[in-house]
C-alpha cells in the first residue's frame, strides 16, 4: 500500500498532498477494571479520550473522517496487560510527554499509558514489528506449586510438543515447541503462575492458552478454560542486532529536543 | 471494584461489561458517607438503558446531592441470570457491584408495558418480596415513573409509590421527606403516608377499587384523609433553568445511542390522536438556542463523544431549529463531530439541512404517514398530506436518495378496507414519482419500504375508548395490505400482532392485570419485547390460569361514563379534551396544531410553554 502510494503524481487534478503526520508510539496498560472491553471498543475509547483531551490527531481523508490510530495486537478477553501499544498519527508536532499526561488524567480507570515516544515514517508499524510476546499465567489449584516444579523441565524436553490447532475449516496437530521461547516456574506464596515467553506476529504466532492446555493434558489434568487467567507483560520486536526489545524501546524519541541534537 | 460477578463466570456470558461499569463520567461515592442510596432501575439490557436520555438526566441530577448516591441496576441478560440463581447472586448495582437489596430506592423506569415482567423479575432477583404488602422495613422501596407510568394500575399492587411526570420537580422534595423521616425514625409507612402530600406522587394502597359484575370499575375511592381523589403530573416550567447535566456516561462497549443527546424541547404541537406522547407530554416547552449550543459544547467537550443527536418528538417544529443548527454547524464542522437529526419532517428546508449537517451516505429518508387514505390521517389528526408526503419525496429523490422507507399502523379506528388499500396505492405513486423524473436524475432503481405496525389505543389519547383489533384481525389487515402492493420496487413488513395484542391488554388495564404479570412471570416470561424471547403462549397460558379475558382490555368499546382505571390521574388535557377529540376523530375533522389555534385541551394549567408564548 505505501509503496504504491509514494508514486502518486500529486501535481495531477484530483489529488490533494497529504499533510505531514507525527507517529506516536504508545505503550499502555488493560487492567482488571477494563479486561472485557474488546479491541475494537478499546480503539473507540482511544478515540474518545483522544476527543476529551484534545489531542491534535490526524484524520484521514474522504467521507467519513476517522482518526488515524492502529493498535499492536489485540488481547483476549479477560486478560490483563501492562504492554499493549498502538500507533497514533498526530496533525502537529508536539511533546511525546504531553500525549500520556492527556491521555492519562482523561482515559478510564485501568487503562494507563505508560510510554509514548515520537518515531519516524520509516519505523517498522507497531502490529508489523511484533516478534515476541510475554506472559504471565495464573493456574487454577489443580496445578500446585510442586507438580509444576517436578514436570516443567519434562514438558519442555519432550521432542515435540503437539497440539491441535483449529482453523476454520480443519484441524491439524502442529508441533509449537519452537514458538516457546522460555517457560518458568514463578510460583511464590502458594500461588502458581508460570512466564511464558512466546513467538508472536504475523509470522510465527502463538497464544498463551494453547500452551498451558498442553501443559495440563502432559500432566493429566483436567483444563477449565475459564478458571485460569493470563496477564501480557511485554510484545517484543526484534533489533537490526538481533535482540529481542518491548515495542517502544530503542526507537523515535522522548523529547523533541533529542531530535535538534540529531540534527 | 471487585465485580459482584466472578470472571469464571463473565467470561461465560455474553458481552460481560454490560455489568462490570467503570464507564467515562461514572459517578464515585463511598456508600458510608451517604444517606440515600438510590437504584436507578432499567428493566431491559445495558445498552437498551444506556441509550435512554431519562437515566442520564436522573442519574446526575439525584448525584448532585451530597447526601445521596444514585447507583445504575439493569436486567440481567438471560444467560447471567441463570448463573446468577445457580450461584445464589442476587441483583447488584453497577457502580458498587453491591446488592441492591440494602438500598433505600429502587427506582424503575417505565418506558414500555413489555418490560414489566422485567421489573418483577428484578425484584426477585433482588431477593426483595413482589408485591408491595409483602415487603418489610428491611426492604427498600420501590417506586415507578417514566410514561406508562401514567396508567399506574396494572403494576400498583407491585410497587409502592409513582412518580407522575418529569423527575426534575419533585425528587429533591421527596429525598429531603425521606430523610427527614429517617432521621425522626418514622417507618417505610409513615413515609409513605407524608408523600401524600404532594399532588404528583400516587400511594396505589391508599386507594381501594370496586369492581361491577362486568368487571369495569364500580368505584376508585381514597381510604386514607390526605390521599387526594385526583392527582395530576409534575412539570418542568422552564426547560432553560431546569437542571441538565453537563456530562454524559460514555459507555466503554457498544450501545444502542452512543452519542450527545440534547433535548431540544418537551412535549408536541401535533396532537395526533393515536399517540399518547403527543398528549401526557404537553405543553410544549422549548429550550432556547443559545442554551442548547452551550449544552452542547460542555458535553461534547466532556465525553469526546464523535455525535450530536438532536432529541424531541418532531423536530422540525422547534422553533429556532435555524439558529440551532447553523450554530452547530458552525462549531462542530471543525471537530469532526456529526449531528443527527431524527424526527424531521421531510421538507425543502430539512433536506437542504441534511445535505449539509449529516455526513450521511444517502442510504434512506423515513416518513411516517401513518395512514394511507387522507380520510383516516385526518381522523388521527395526521397533518400531513398525500402532496406533502409526494413532494418530500421528489426532493429527495432530487437530492440523490432513492430509498424510502414509510411507516403505517393498521387497525386505526374507522379503518376500512379501502384505507387498507390505500397504503399500497400511496406507496406506488410515490414510484411512480421516482420514474416519472428525467432519466439522468435516477441512478438507480427505487427501493420503497412500507412497515405496518399494529395501532395499540392507549390511555389519555383521543382513542382511550376504542377497541383494539384482534389479533386475527391484524393479520387480515396485513394481507389485504399485501394483496395490493404489487410493484417489485415495493417492499411491505408488517409488525408481530401477537405482542401488540398484549400490549394492548396490559396498557389499558386496571388492578387485576397484577395477576396476569404475576403469572406470567412465574411461567417464565420476561424480556418479552424482544422477539426472540416473548412467549405468546405462556402469556396466554397465564391468562387461563388466572381468568382474565384479554378481550375485556383490548377488544372493546368503552362508553364515555365508564370509569377507566387512570382517570383519578391527570395529565393537564382534560377528558372533555379527549372526547370532543374523539368525536372530532369520527366526523373526520382535523384540529389545528397548538402554534396556530389553541384548542383549550387543559394543559394550559400547568403555567408555562406553548401555551403562554
Amino acid at each position: 500500500m505505501n509503496k504504491e502510494a509514494k508514486q502518486i503524481d500529486y501535481t495531477k487534478k484530483g489529488f490533494t498532498k497529504p499533510k505531514e503526520h507525527f507517529i506516536y508510539r504508545i505503550k499502555f496498560t488493560k487492567g482488571e477494571e477494563v479486561k472485557f472491553i474488546g479491541h475494537l471498543d478499546v480503539m473507540r475509547l482511544f478515540q474518545r479520550a483522544i476527543k476529551r483531551a484534545k489531542l491534535p490527531v490526524a484524520f484521514s481523508q474522504g467521507f467519513n473522517p476517522h482518526q488515524l490510530l492502529s493498535f499492536a495486537s489485540p488481547l483476549t478477553l479477560g486478560a490483563t496487560s501492562q504492554g499493549e501499544y498502538g500507533d497514533f498519527e498526530m496533525a502537529e508536532k508536539i511533546e511525546p510527554k504531553i500525549i500520556m499526561t492527556k491521555l492519562n488524567e482523561t482515559l478510564p480507570k485501568g487503562i494507563q499509558v505508560l510510554d509514548s515516544v515520537l518515531i519516524t515514517k520509516k519505523t517498522q508499524s507497531a502490529m508489523a514489528a511484533i516478534e515476541g510476546a510475554k506472559y504471565m499465567v495464573y493456574a487454577d489449584k489443580q496445578l500446585t506449586e510442586s507438580l509444576l516444579k517436578e514436570n516443567l523441565e519434562k514438558y519442555i524436553g519432550q521432542k515435540e510438543i503437539l497440539i491441535m490447532k483449529k482453523t476454520k475449516n480443519s484441524e491439524k496437530l502442529t508441533d509449537i515447541k519452537q514458538d516457546i521461547f522460555a517457560i518458568e516456574n514463578k510460583s511464590r506464596q502458594g500461588e502458581t503462575k508460570i512466564y511464558l515467553y512466546l513467538a508472536a506476529g504475523s509470522k510465527r504466532n502463538l497464544k498463551p492458552e494453547p500452551v498451558i492446555e498442553s501443559l495440563y493434558a502432559f500432566l493429566g489434568l483436567a483444563f477449565y478454560k475459564y478458571a485460569i487467567k493470563y496477564h501480557r507483560i511485554e510484545l517484543l520486536r526484534k533489533t537490526q542486532e538481533g535482540d529481542m526489545v518491548g515495542l517502544s524501546e530503542g526507537i523515535g524519541v522522548h523529547d523533541l529536543s533529542e531530535i535538534e541534537k540529531e540534527i | 471494584m471487585q465485580n459482584r460477578i466472578p470472571d469464571e463466570i463473565l467470561l461465560q456470558v455474553e458481552k460481560p461489561a454490560r455489568y462490570t461499569g467503570n464507564e467515562i463520567n461514572m459517578v464515585r461515592k463511598d456508600p458510608k458517607n451517604v444517606d440515600i442510596r438510590f437504584g436507578f432501575c432499567f428493566p431491559d439490557v445495558y445498552e437498551i438503558g444506556m441509550s435512554h436520555l431519562g437515566l442520564q438526566i436522573l442519574y446526575y441530577f439525584l448525584n448532585r446531592r451530597e447526601d445521596t448516591y444514585c447507583e445504575r441496576v439493569f436486567a440481567p441478560w438471560i444467560d447471567l441470570e441463570e448463573k446468577m440463581r445457580e450461584n445464589n447472586i442476587p441483583l447488584f448495582s453497577i457502580e458498587t457491584q453491591q446488592d441492591v437489596k440494602q438500598f433505600d430506592f429502587l427506582g424503575f423506569t417505565l418506558q414500555y408495558e413489555m418490560s414489566y415482567t422485567n421489573v418483577l423479575n428484578m425484584l426477585d432477583l433482588a431477593g426483595i418480596p413482589l408485591f408491595a404488602k409483602d415487603r418489610t422495613e428491611k426492604d427498600p422501596i420501590v417506586v415507578c415513573g417514566g410514561s406508562c407510568a401514567y396508567n399506574p394500575e396494572p403494576l400498583a399492587e407491585f410497587v409502592d409509590f409513582f412518580y407522575l411526570g418529569e423527575g426534575e420537580v419533585l425528587y429533591d422534595e421527596i429525598l429531603d421527606l425521606y430523610k427527614q423521616n429517617k432521621n425522626e425514625r418514622g417507618t417505610k409507612a409513615d413515609f409513605l403516608e407524608k408523600l401524600l402530600k404532594f399532588d404528583s406522587i400516587y400511594v396505589p394502597k391508599y386507594y381501594d377499587v370496586a369492581y361491577k359484575e362486568n368487571g369495569e370499575i364500580a368505584s376508585f375511592t381514597p381510604n386514607h384523609p390526605h390521599a387526594k381523589r385526583m392527582l395530576q403530573k409534575a412539570v418542568v416550567k422552564d426547560m432553560d433553568s431546569v437542571y441538565y447535566p453537563q456530562k454524559q456516561l460514555v459507555p466503554l462497549i457498544d450501545v444502542v445511542h452512543d452519542r450527545v443527546t440534547l433535548e431540544l424541547f418537551r412535549g408536541c404541537i401535533r396532537g395526533c390522536r393515536f399517540c399518547q406522547a403527543g398528549f401526557v407530554y404537553r405543553p410544549v416547552r422549548e429550550k432556547r438556542a443559545e442554551t442548547l449550543l452551550e449544552q452542547a459544547k460542555k458535553l461534547v467537550a466532556a465525553s469526546g463523544h464523535e455525535e450530536i443527536s438532536l432529541i424531541s418528538l418532531s423536530t422540525s417544529d422547534f422553533t429556532c431549529f435555524p439558529q440551532l443548527a447553523n450554530g452547530l454547524l458552525e462549531e462542530f464542522t471543525k471537530q469532526e463531530v456529526s449531528i443527527s437529526l431524527p424526527s424531521l419532517r421531510i421538507d425543502a428546508f430539512s433536506l437542504d439541512l441534511m445535505e449539509k449537517i449529516q455526513e450521511v451516505r444517502k442510504s434512506s429518508l423515513t416518513f411516517a404517514p401513518e395512514a394511507g387514505s387522507q380520510r383516516l390521517r385526518d381522523v388521527i389528526n395526521k397533518n400531513l398530506t398525500e402532496e406533502d408526503i409526494l413532494k418530500g419525496c421528489e426532493l429527495a429523490f432530487l437530492g440523490g436518495w432513492t430509498r424510502v422507507k414509510l411507516y403505517f399502523m393498521i387497525g386505526l379506528p374507522t379503518e376500512t378496507e379501502e384505507d387498507l388499500k390505500a397504503i399500497a396505492e400511496l406507496c406506488e405513486r410515490i414510484v411512480e414519482k421516482y420514474y416519472e423524473l428525467p432519466k439522468e436524475k435516477r441512478p438507480k432503481p427505487v427501493q420503497v419500504t412500507a412497515s405496518s405496525s399494529c395501532f395499540v389505543p392507549k390511555p389519555f389519547t383521543p382513542f382511550q375508548w376504542d377497541a383494539q383489533n384482534t389479533f386475527d384481525e391484524f393479520l387480515q389487515k396485513a394481507k389485504t395490505v399485501k394483496k395490493h402492493i404489487t410493484k417489485k420496487q415495493l417492499k411491505y413488513n408488517y409488525h408481530d400482532a401477537k405482542l401488540s395484542s398484549l400490549e394492548g391488554v396490559i396498557a389499558r388495564g386496571d388492578r387485576k392485570i397484577a395477576a396476569v404479570l404475576y403469572r406470567a412471570w412465574q411461567l417464565g416470561c420476561k424480556f418479552d419485547g424482544w422477539s426472540d424471547l416473548f412467549d405468546y403462549d405462556k402469556w396466554m397460558q397465564a391468562f387461563e390460569d388466572t381468568g382474565i379475558n384479554t378481550a375485556f382490555y383490548a377488544n372493546r368499546e368503552r362508553s364515555y361514563d365508564e370509569i377507566l382505571p387512570w382517570d383519578h390521574i391527570s395529565v393537564g388535557v382534560s377528558k372533555q379534551f379527549l372526547m370532543q377529540e374523539r368525536q372530532k376523530a369520527l366526523q373526520e375533522q382535523v384540529t389545528p396544531n397548538c402554534r396556530e389555534q389553541c384548542s383549550y385541551c387543559g394543559a394550559k394549567c400547568f403555567g408555562g410553554g406553548v401555551c403562554y408564548e
